[in-house]
């Protein structure tokens, strides 16, 4: 039962990635991969909010581990790490690379936060 | 059709994950499954873009699903930010320190090496087939 409730999570992540990847490369900029990283950071921050909510278990892997583990990607933001150092954008690779590790995880701190007071 | 497909992909992408996940031990509390999940699926992501352009061979859709739809949904970056940030919280500090390089490191040198072999084994494909 769990696994489909991750499996359909994932889905919805996933398309909603994909869309919001379209959409940046279309009226943001195609020389910074400016989706993907709104994309972890929002991610982040959602599902630290869902995990200092204290949901019922279900719920929790659900939206958690499933649509924000879908919606969220690790593999597609090194893979654009790699190709801004080969196209030698030294300083956007290191914009990109803090950006994503220190945002990150001061929005899931502030997730935490922010559910823990809802929650309780 | 293309977020069908998607959708399809990561449907599967995400179970992987999670099991992939419960079946890995977390030795201590260190967040291993996670570590070995990311890193697979950058070695995974980059052999497929670079093997998928050196042969020219694999159809469109299927490139899509597997890039985009599963190996997309199978990492996550959100839990990789979340459990760094529990062990920082929880004082951990090794741990942390660990988790943050090696998943900051491991996740460039992955993608280099799926990318060197997916470009390798293209090649190889390639030649049997000119053969």
């Amino acid at each position: 039962m769990m696994v489909i409730l991750v499996g359909v999570g994932a889905s919805i992540g996933a398309m909603l990635r994909y869309g919001i990847t379209n959409l940046s490369n279309q009226f943001l900029t195609d020389r910074f991969p400016a989706g993907t990283l709104i994309i972890n950071l929002v991610g982040s921050l959602v599902l630290g909010i869902l995990t200092g909510l204290n949901l019922t278990s279900p719920m929790l892997v659900l939206l958690g581990t499933g649509t924000m583990g879908g919606f969220t990607t690790f593999s597609t933001y090194n893979f654009e790490l790699i190709k801004l150092i080969k196209n030698q954008k030294i300083s956007l690779f290191m914009i990109y690379l803090l950006a994503s590790y220190l945002i990150g995880g001061l929005m899931a701190l502030l997730g935490l936060v922010i559910g823990r007071q809802l929650g309780a | 059709m293309n977020y069908i497909i998607v959708a399809i992909f990561a449907f599967f992408g995400g179970i992987s994950r999670y099991l992939l996940g419960l079946a890995v031990i977390k030795p201590d509390g260190f967040p291993l499954g996670t570590l070995i999940i990311n890193l697979v699926g950058c070695f995974i992501l980059a052999f497929l873009v670079q093997y998928v352009e050196v042969t020219e061979k694999v159809p469109e859709w299927l490139t899509l699903g597997m890039k985009t739809g599963f190996i997309g949904a199978f990492t996550t970056f959100s839990t990789y930010s979340l459990e760094a940030v529990t062990l920082i919280e929880t004082q951990q500090w090794w741990y942390a320190l660990i988790y943050g390089l090696t998943t900051i490191v491991g996740g460039l040198l992955l993608t280099l090496v799926g990318y060197s072999f997916g470009n390798h084994v293209g090649d190889w494909r390639k030649q049997g087939d000119n053969l």
